[in-house]
């Protein structure tokens, strides 16, 4: 009996000692890949400068993370705000496959960053790389995604001509339903911006026509409306488009907040001032 | 097996990781981020650029183009505390900017206060953490992320 209880003692002390030996001593390949693995993880609940220690620990030893790990290192770091790490990474990744990193960085760029030449460069490279395919980076046309940087940029004829790709592209395959209302919406927007407010109350209406919800098509088309002297109308949509945001009705995001997205603050305070 | 040392990892931390400084955290002082919790602002994004537009004066000397990262908490009452920042040049590298920018950008963050504090799966409410990215450019505020 005794013999058996050293035997398990000492097979556990071995286990230990070769455990150490292996993830404290030789530390090997698979060590360092499951060390920025959990340090990737731990990013996601907020430990941020401990999980990125622990990644760059990885990176210093390894050297020779794929395209796809460097994105995935990103990821974290853009939502916790570190944009020099989150940034860094992504330009290995961008430098390694532009053909895989391109689309969604460029998209990255433009909604998170708000950085609209930077996302062009990315955009239209992850674009050339497939010349006759529109390609939906993070599930956005790519055509739409460019017309978005332009519109950022103040070139709104540029946009207007990319919104229009946009649409073409999307009914090439699809009926007008299919085309997201965030497609019209945006051209509308930009056609508002230039100050072409009939023009633009028409694609807020066809925006409603897909999503009837969309509050931000009521508010900036009652904008519209009221800028063309038809106050009356424009009054009522704005009511429209406070009760449909009281409902909870409108286009957004969980992480950021969208292009023109209306909150209810915003038109109470429109309602109040008129 | 991984995640059984992920699980491992974090509940390590989250069992012992504790902030003290200058807002008092509830119960265990454990943190989570605002992506996970649902942390809200009266008013939203548009009530911070409010804010921010009525009360930030345009810097028109020094290094007057980059980003502030302003991080800081928000307890279980809604209070905040426990800023932090970085700041960053528009090609997202780390370095200074005018200090009176990094102070009114601070100092406006600093005066937030109609948070509504994020949950947690049982609807109890909790310690989060947030961050405010203010882009400046030549002296002016041109966007505020995320939302």
């Amino acid at each position: 009996m005794i013999k058996w209880i050293k035997r398990i003692i000492l097979g556990i002390l071995s286990t230990v000692l070769i455990l150490i030996l292996l993830f404290v001593i030789i530390k090997p390949k698979s060590y360092y890949i499951i060390n920025s693995m959990v340090g990737s993880q731990m990013q996601w609940f907020g430990y941020d400068k401990e999980g990125n220690e622990m990644i760059e620990k990885s990176i210093k030893k390894l050297k020779n993370f794929s395209a796809s790990q460097y994105h995935s290192f990103s990821v974290q770091n853009t939502k916790n705000g570190n944009y020099n790490k989150a940034i860094e990474y992504l330009d290995k990744a961008s430098k390694l496959e532009p053909e895989e990193v391109d689309g969604y960085y460029g998209w990255l760029l433009l909604y998170y960053y708000r950085d609209y030449e930077k996302a062009l460069f990315h955009l239209n490279r992850y674009d050339s790389f497939t010349p006759d395919f529109d390609d939906y980076p993070q599930g956005d046309n790519i055509l739409f995604t460019k017309a978005l940087c332009h519109k950022g940029l103040g070139q709104y004829n540029k946009a207007l001509d990319l919104f229009d790709n946009a649409i073409k592209s999307e009914l090439k395959e699809h009926d007008e339903s299919w085309i997201p209302h965030q497609v019209y919406f945006q051209k509308a927007r930009t056609l508002h911006l230039l100050g072409q407010q009939k023009k633009a109350i028409e694609y807020y209406d066809k925006t409603i026509k897909l999503w009837d919800k969309s509050a931000e098509s009521f508010y900036y088309k009652g904008l519209a409306q009221i800028e063309i002297n038809d106050s009356l109308t424009g009054r009522k949509n704005l009511n429209i488009a406070l009760d449909l945001v009281k409902k909870g009705y409108k286009t957004s995001d969980s992480y950021v907040a969208l292009f023109d997205e209306v909150y209810q603050m915003e038109i109470e305070k429109t309602i109040n001032e008129l | 097996m991984r995640n059984l040392i992920y699980i491992l990892i974090i509940t390590i931390f989250f069992s012992c990781n504790k902030k003290k400084g200058e807002l008092d955290l509830c119960g265990l002082g454990i943190l989570r981020p605002y992506y996970l919790t649902g942390l809200d602002y009266e008013g939203g994004i548009f009530a911070i650029k409010e804010k921010y537009k009525n009360e930030y004066i345009t810097v028109k000397k020094g290094q007057n183009s980059g980003i502030v990262k302003i991080r800081f908490d928000v307890n279980c009452k809604g209070e905040t505390g426990n800023f932090e920042f970085e700041t960053y040049n528009l090609n997202y590298e780390l370095t200074t900017i005018n200090d009176s920018i990094v102070n009114q950008t601070v100092l406006i963050a600093r005066k937030l206060n109609d948070w509504t504090s994020g949950t947690n799966d049982d609807n109890e409410n909790i310690n989060s953490f947030k961050f405010l990215a203010i882009k400046v450019i030549n002296g002016e505020i041109k966007e505020i992320l995320p939302k």
